[in-house]
């Protein structure tokens, strides 16, 4: 169930006053999960079991955690907890990926292995990166664990950001629903401003840039550097407006019911280098990895070669989170040995840095979007045969093959969020500038809003992180 | 109330009120133009239809310019391919794809390239048996598909230029009606040899899962089905099953031919003009089958031709190629496909199929 189709509309529409008639914080939790288990099963009902037996064995491994001061018995149970989440995403996300990587083995064996016959279910990623930090934070002893199945359930599942995140932290989401409030109109009404941004985001512009990107992408070939520089663009431009704008749809839904869904994104193509491209983007995933993969391999703490090797293994295996293919690892390599370059030179910012360098924070801004949108390249193509021929082409084909206006079109349109974005950060929806507005202009914004999504509305597209 | 709500209620009041102005404007006596005619409905389309081939060496785009260069005039240009290669695929691509819109008479300039197919990979007259065999096994299931509603269409394969082109005409004329349940005729169907054909609604087979065990280049002078050998006992039973009608119908005769004749007999009732092609391979390819197959091939596509009174352009006899062109030994690298594409425009010009530059409109 896409946020952006007719089918959720009429899911929202009947949960809200369900949820409104409701007298008590217990009957609403259990609509929440209801609504949740029934969002989820609208995509593949089997997977539900997946999601109902990670929340089964962290819940209890959770409870056994807190239960024991035993070395050994609370590794075992963290182990449990990690063998399950670990083990689904290794068989139905990893599984096909894994077998035909080692081909050769099997073909010399003459062994037919058997491959995982269904699609990798949606937003696995998310929800069992969520259940094992859970489960961490138990054994670490930085939180303790839920009293309540049912509110356990609803971390694991709340539909909001199931399928594509935030990554929200136990200790961000539990304590927010121990007592379910009443709806407020106030929260529906904030939270449906926020979603109708995102909506216009995803359908307005990430489906419409996808058109172009679609088609370039499909056969680099046939297109010269212009071109070819604009499609990667464009593709910047495209994933940030679809994953940020499931972001917002996130956070408004979450907000329509009172709860406070973490902030994903801030303004990311403002970085000035990659360091601070990370502390931008994806914040949820880049900080799960920071504080259960960087910070456990020792961080910065044990001397300068094992820091280089931990950001490199951090970004290599965040790469494969995104996906079973050598693509995304590659991706994700070339971002920690970035990382590790900016460390060595001393040239990564800061997102709390209060200077921003003038014009040379602009070239640097430049710069690091025009990392992004190399490396995005890599992440987009169907294969690295196919990423390494766009890549040179993108500096060899300077022969016009068609495309260029499309393609310097859709670059201005990435300059014009770029420099919006300076906007914004400082005025845009939730933005005090926003909030103190006089209604009749925030509505008439919003009318614009839903005016421009209808009217570029493209054939509805999933979002691009499902698949992850 | 909150200012939040006051903004949606201020928000919805703006909308209807736009709503309503437009309405009325719309039904008085100021009448809103419809500027959609502004859509070049003489451009020229041309379809290309073949094999992957086809993906690899005719791009729509290099087409689309050679053609404006030389006309002052771009055409739509886009191609469709199908895997399984055999003309009841093509007609059934043809059938799903393309008739539902060019049978609404929108398209008075449009051209349907149909690479010649059947025996254009023709792997039934591969002289190694191994190859061939495991190729016909691997499409079995699509060749033998029992009706069209199955047939092929797990291989097809769209260019996003056609995808592009579609959305185009789809927003300009709307979308057309596909045809369901299109039978082959009574006393046609393949033989089964055993394997039951594949049922209507019944989930097909990926093609994923084939072609990852299915590539050129490599083996036996570059093709090596299964990435290995394959055992006595499989090509033993694979013999067995694909021994007798399934091979002889997907070599270019009988039910291919047929089929090719049906593709271009509702081309024209859908009022495009039609010319066949067919595209270079290297004596490397040649040399895969037996004997002079390819030679009969070659001849049996120039007597369809002249039976229906469709051009034949033959890339692989009249257009001069090296084989450092291709990628394998049957697919261009861009290089070729370049100039075999600047090529096909002129080609496509010369046979005066469309109204010449400045004529279109």
């Amino acid at each position: 169930m896409l946020f952006n189709s007719s089918i959720f509309a009429v899911f929202i529409a009947l949960l809200l006053p369900l949820y409104a008639i409701l007298p008590a914080s217990r009957p609403r939790k259990l609509l929440l999960l209801v609504a949740s288990y029934l969002f989820y099963a609208n995509w593949d009902w089997r997977y539900l079991s997946l999601l109902l037996i990670s929340t089964a064995i962290d819940y209890h491994a959770g409870k056994r955690l807190a239960r024991t001061d035993r070395l050994g018995a609370r590794r075992g149970w963290l182990f449990a907890s990690l063998f399950t989440n670990l083990g689904f995403l290794g068989v139905f996300k990893y599984g096909n990926f894994f077998i035909e990587l080692a081909e050769p083995i099997w073909s010399s064996l003459g062994i037919v292995p058997i491959r995982f016959p269904g699609n990798i279910p949606v937003g696995i990623s998310f929800y069992t990166f969520q259940t094992m930090s859970y489960t961490i934070d138990i054994y670490r002893k930085k939180t303790s664990p839920c009293g309540c199945l049912l509110d356990f359930a609803l971390y694991v599942s709340f539909f909001a950001q199931l399928v594509a995140g935030p990554i929200v932290r136990s200790t961000q989401f539990l304590p927010q629903i121990v007592s379910m409030k009443q709806l407020r109109m106030g929260n529906v009404s904030s939270g449906t401003h926020r979603f109708l941004l995102g909506l216009f985001k995803k359908v307005a512009i990430a489906d419409n840039v996808g058109l172009f990107v679609d088609t370039i992408f499909q056969a680099p070939g046939g297109y010269g550097a212009i071109t070819l520089w604009g499609g990667a663009f464009a593709f910047v431009l495209q994933v940030y407006c679809d994953f940020s704008a499931y972001s917002d749809m996130a956070v408004g839904i979450g907000r329509a019911f009172g709860i406070k869904l973490p902030e994903n994104f801030k303004n990311p193509y403002l970085a000035r280098s990659i360091t601070e491209f990370w502390q931008r983007w994806h914040i949820s995933l880049s900080t799960w990895l920071r504080d259960y993969l960087f910070i456990p391999l020792g961080g910065s703490r044990k001397g300068l070669s094992r820091t280089y090797a931990n950001l490199f293994i951090t970004m290599f295996l965040g790469g494969l989170w995104h996906g079973a293919a050598l693509t995304y690892v590659v991706w994700g390599g070339l971002h920690g040995l970035i990382l590790m370059l900016e460390r060595i030179l001393g040239i990564g910012t800061s997102v709390r840095d209060e200077n921003r360098g003038g014009f040379f924070g602009v070239v640097r801004g430049i710069i690091t979007v025009s990392i992004h949108a190399v490396g995005l390249v890599i992440f987009r193509s169907a294969d690295l045969p196919t990423a390494w021929q766009y890549i040179t082409r993108m500096v060899t084909a300077w022969e016009s093959l068609g495309g260029e206006q499309m393609a310097l079109g859709w670059t201005g349109a990435l300059i014009l969020l770029c420099t919006g974005q300076y906007f914004i950060e400082r005025h845009g929806i939730d933005r005090p500038l926003w909030i103190e507005m006089p209604a009749a202009v925030q509505g008439a914004a919003l009318a614009m809003l839903l005016y421009l999504t209808a009217w570029f509305q493209a054939d509805k597209v999933a979002f691009i992180y499902f698949q992850f | 109330m909150n200012k939040a709500t006051k903004a949606l209620i201020w928000c919805a009041a703006l909308m209807i009120a736009s709503e309503v102005g437009i309405r009325t404007l719309e039904s008085g006596p100021i009448r809103v133009v419809d500027d959609a005619p502004s859509f070049e409905t003489r451009r020229p389309f041309v379809f290309v239809l073949g094999t992957s081939r086809v993906r690899r060496g005719i791009w729509p785009r290099v087409i689309e310019k050679a053609w404006a260069e030389e006309t002052g005039h771009r055409p739509w240009v886009a191609s469709i391919w199908e895997l399984a290669v055999t003309n009841i695929g093509l007609y059934k691509i043809y059938l799903d794809e393309i008739r539902p819109w060019a049978k609404k008479s929108t398209i008075p300039n449009g051209v349907l390239a149909i690479e010649i197919c059947g025996a254009s990979m023709n792997d039934s007259y591969m002289r190694d048996e191994e190859a061939r065999y495991a190729h016909v096994s691997t499409f079995g299931k699509h060749l033998r598909a029992g009706d069209l509603s199955d047939a092929s269409s797990q291989l097809l394969v769209s260019s996003a230029r056609f995808t592009e082109i579609k959305g185009i005409i789809e927003d300009r004329f709307g979308k057309g009606e596909r045809q369901e349940e299109i039978r082959i005729e009574d006393g046609e169907k393949m033989e089964d040899n055993g394997e039951s054909a594949p049922q209507s609604g019944k989930r097909k087979t990926s093609l994923a899962q084939y072609l990852h065990r299915y590539s050129w280049g490599r083996g036996y002078k570059g093709f090596d089905p299964h990435h290995g050998t394959m055992d006595d006992l499989r090509l033993e039973k694979i013999r067995e099953q694909y021994t007798g009608t399934l091979l002889k119908d997907y070599a270019l005769g009988g039910i291919q031919i047929k089929y090719l004749k049906k593709l271009v007999k509702s081309a024209r009732e859908d009022g495009l003009k039609v010319v066949f092609f067919i595209l270079p391979i290297t004596a490397d390819h040649r040399e895969f089958w037996d004997g002079d197959m390819y030679a009969a091939y070659v001849a049996a596509a120039e007597e369809v031709a002249a039976e229906l009174g469709v051009p034949l352009h033959n890339f692989d006899r009249d257009f001069e190629i090296s084989p450092d062109e291709f990628r394998d030994t049957n697919h261009l690298k861009e290089v070729g496909a370049v100039r075999l594409s600047r090529e096909f425009a002129s080609r496509l010009l010369g046979d005066g199929l469309v109204p010449e530059a400045g004529n279109q409109n």
